[in-house]
């Protein structure tokens, strides 16, 4: 596919504020830095007086650090800065999922005592991603003391790509496999409701160099032709910056007097500088292509320091992530 | 054993960690490196890659087992080879039911089943399940010296190891007759009532799930059982290989703290597990302050006078100059500065490992690997960052 004809003029999703969805998904190459553009953002939503819950699936300890708690669990807690968080481990939610859906609670007892049917159950194909549909949908029906929802915005940390897409085009692999039944209807809904860009937006995180970004823009195109969810943004986590893109002419002179001259500190500064110009300047051609090729508005975030991130860095993210558009074409 | 007796001594090498730290890459510099040495090395990967077949010379990468060209990198190899293939789940599938099926007609059902084309083709659990398998056959009768083994990314790399256990579990007899009775052939009081049971329990699952998943799922099951005891057989010599002592389990993780916390769970649940940890590799995990010397990890620099050294070898330096010249310094101490943090980052996670675990760190590189030089620089600057007895700084 060519680049979306007239992109720019096409009007933008995020003329809506972002974090006004009840849906926030996230997917991207691992790595990339995924949880930390969600947690950001949740805590960017906890300060604008809304009340975030973090979703993880599965087994993960990234939000656990990134919140500096021990434990997140089945249950949402307060993870501190007004955000809860959770972690949908699936042998829970096929528990769950298995209570409501049987007449008594002896027969889900029934089930769930028995390894032998716990085993099947667990073993079938789906069952998994189906639990945890049904885990979103609840968390999407609680509803607070006041009557209003109890969770907004969801912000969903899928998994690495593979899985995500596995996730949002569930409807599609399991359409030949699911007659009419419980499931059945549990995965349309939840096909309509991603499908629903007044509830869910998919925001996707990459990074500024040629695979994550050619990975990026095939996903996109993919979930373009599936139909399967609403975009919202791309962030490209990690851009470098130099200060020092205009200033190669003056690094080639140093560079050259110096290694005349065989000053190997002034040489290797001279060096480094000019390889870490040139990170850049790679990382601001695929960042081009990006926006030339994704009709996604992009929003760039800074690299930060390596260690662990403090709030204040969080913050700051959130603020960005959800703030005005850096469109490719300004740079 | 340092990093390079591990590849020089083992039969199998199964590398570990958390997505997006290089880790294909690594297990791809590792078998270069083992293949220069002389031995003959086959490289399994779980995940598309698409770069590593660029970085090996090849012009694309799938179930195939496909051979490196090597001649590229010279003449030198030692007699040895190296070989790469990406598992594609779903013909690695066919390809089992195609040598366990007892005759072409259970063949046939099997591969029209829904339940098996969801799990082959679509649905995540299965990867697990059929990399153990092709490790079965790669270790078992490719004839090659060493296999590496890349798993898939963080979450799912130790289900490699509970794989064979959950499917021989899973396709017991027990299960298997509970919801076909007549698999087993079952008489008298006892199989009756598991048959009841069984009904009973179609019931319950029929109202959970809906219909026609269930009725696929006995379809399966049922064919599976005449395939049960060659898939019990080759998970328990699967169990077997990988607990063997000829086998190596090598973490990659890099110094990011999101890479270390998932590769410190990871460290736990092997070290939970019994299984030793032979070498942890720290990818990307240092800034080279050096530009002629990659390997050589720096985290300070010497304090310099910036304006007199510019002074020095430009008399006639003006103030833009000068500041790009400070700027380019405090870029550069920056960077040290980072390497520090680093550190601190890769202290954390390797405190807690036995003192025999080699500690191998390598420098965050420019640009991705791209091709068969780049991978051999990546197998050097890996050998060179083999640390004995690094106990941090």
């Amino acid at each position: 596919m060519q680049a979306t004809a007239g992109h720019a003029g096409t009007p933008r999703a995020t003329e809506l504020p972002i974090l006004e969805r009840r849906f926030l998904l996230f997917t991207g190459k691992g790595g990339v830095g995924k949880s930390t553009v969600a947690a950001s953002l949740a805590i960017e939503a906890a300060g604008r007086g809304q009340t975030p819950l973090v979703v993880e699936l599965g087994h993960r300890a990234t939000m656990r650090s990134i919140f500096g708690v021990d434990a997140i669990g089945f249950t949402p807690r307060p993870v501190g800065h007004g955000v809860h968080a959770m972690s949908v481990e699936i042998d829970q939610a096929v528990l769950e999922y298995m209570a409501q859906h049987l007449p008594s609670r002896r027969m889900a007892r029934a089930i769930v005592n028995n390894g032998v049917l716990e085993r099947l159950f667990k073993a079938m194909p789906a069952v998994g991603e189906i639990a945890t549909v049904n885990a979103l949908r609840r968390l999407e029906a609680e509803v607070g003391h006041d009557g209003r929802p109890r969770w907004s915005p969801i912000l969903v940390d899928l998994d690495a790509t593979g899985h995500a897409l596995m996730f949002l085009e569930l409807r599609h692999a399991v359409s030949h496999l699911m007659g009419a039944g419980p499931m059945r209807r549990l995965v349309d809904d939840m096909a309509r409701l991603f499908a629903d860009p007044t509830r869910t937006r998919l925001h996707l995180v990459t990074l500024p160099d040629e695979l994550p970004v050619t990975e990026t823009v095939e996903l996109h195109e993919r979930l373009v032709q599936s139909k399967a969810v609403s975009f919202g943004r791309v962030f490209v986590n990690r851009v470098p910056h130099t200060g020092l893109a205009e200033a190669t002419e003056v690094i080639a002179r140093l560079q050259a007097a110096a290694s005349a001259h065989g000053d190997a500190e002034l040489l290797a500064d001279a060096q480094f500088a000019a390889g870490a110009v040139a990170v850049e300047r790679r990382a601001r051609a695929q960042i081009d292509r990006l926006g030339q090729h994704v009709s996604m508005p992009v929003v760039e975030l800074p690299r930060l320091t390596p260690d662990r991130m403090q709030v204040d860095d969080l913050r700051r993210l959130g603020t960005i992530a959800a703030g005005p558009v850096t469109s490719s074409e300004s740079s | 054993m340092s990093l390079s007796s591990v590849i020089d001594r083992s039969a199998l090498v199964v590398c570990v960690g958390p997505g997006g730290v290089g880790k294909t890459t690594v297990s791809a510099a590792l078998g270069l490196a083992a293949a220069r040495a002389g031995r003959k090395t086959l490289v399994l990967t779980i995940d598309p890659a698409r770069r590593l077949a660029d970085a090996l010379g090849l012009d694309g990468l799938d179930d195939t087992i496909r051979r490196v060209p090597l001649e590229v990198l010279g003449p030198e190899n030692h007699g040895g080879s190296l070989s790469a293939a990406m598992v594609d789940t779903g013909a690695s599938y066919d390809a089992l039911i195609d040598r366990i099926a007892p005759d072409a007609e259970t063949k046939a059902r099997v591969l029209a089943n829904r339940v098996y084309q969801a799990v082959s083709r679509s649905l995540s659990r299965s990867h697990a399940y059929i990399a153990m398998e092709r490790l079965y056959e790669a270790v078992e009768h490719g004839g090659y010296d060493l296999v590496i083994l890349d798993t898939p990314p963080a979450r799912n790399a130790l289900d490699i190891l509970d794989a064979p256990g959950h499917l021989a579990r899973f396709l017991d007899g027990r299960v298997v007759s509970w919801f076909i009775p007549s698999a087993e052939k079952p008489s008298g009081i006892g199989a009756r009532l598991v048959a009841k049971g069984g009904q009973m329990a179609m019931g319950l699952l029929t109202k959970v799930t809906g219909e026609t998943l269930l009725d696929e799922i006995v379809g399966f099951l049922t064919v599976f059982a005449s395939m049960r005891d060659g898939f019990i057989t080759r998970a328990q010599r699967a169990e077997e290989i990988l607990h063997s002592d000829d086998t190596a389990f090598v973490l990659v993780s890099s110094a990011s703290p999101s890479s270390a916390d998932d590769a410190a769970w990871l460290r736990d649940d092997l070290l939970g597990r019994k299984v030793a940890v032979d070498a942890v590799i720290f990818n990307q995990s240092f800034v080279p302050v050096e530009p002629e010397a990659p390997h050589q990890l720096r985290v300070q620099l010497p304090t310099i006078d910036t304006d007199a050294r510019v002074r020095a070898v430009e008399p006639a330096a003006d103030a833009q100059t000068l500041a790009v010249a400070r700027a380019m310094r405090a870029l550069r101490e920056h960077a040290a500065a980072d390497n520090q943090r680093f550190q601190r980052i890769v202290d954390g996670l390797v405190n807690e490992l036995p003192a025999q675990c080699r500690r191998v760190r390598a420098p965050r590189l420019d640009q991705e690997v791209r091709d068969l030089p780049g991978l051999d620089q990546l197998a050097q600057l890996l050998l060179r960052g083999d640390q004995p007895g690094y106990a941090g700084p």
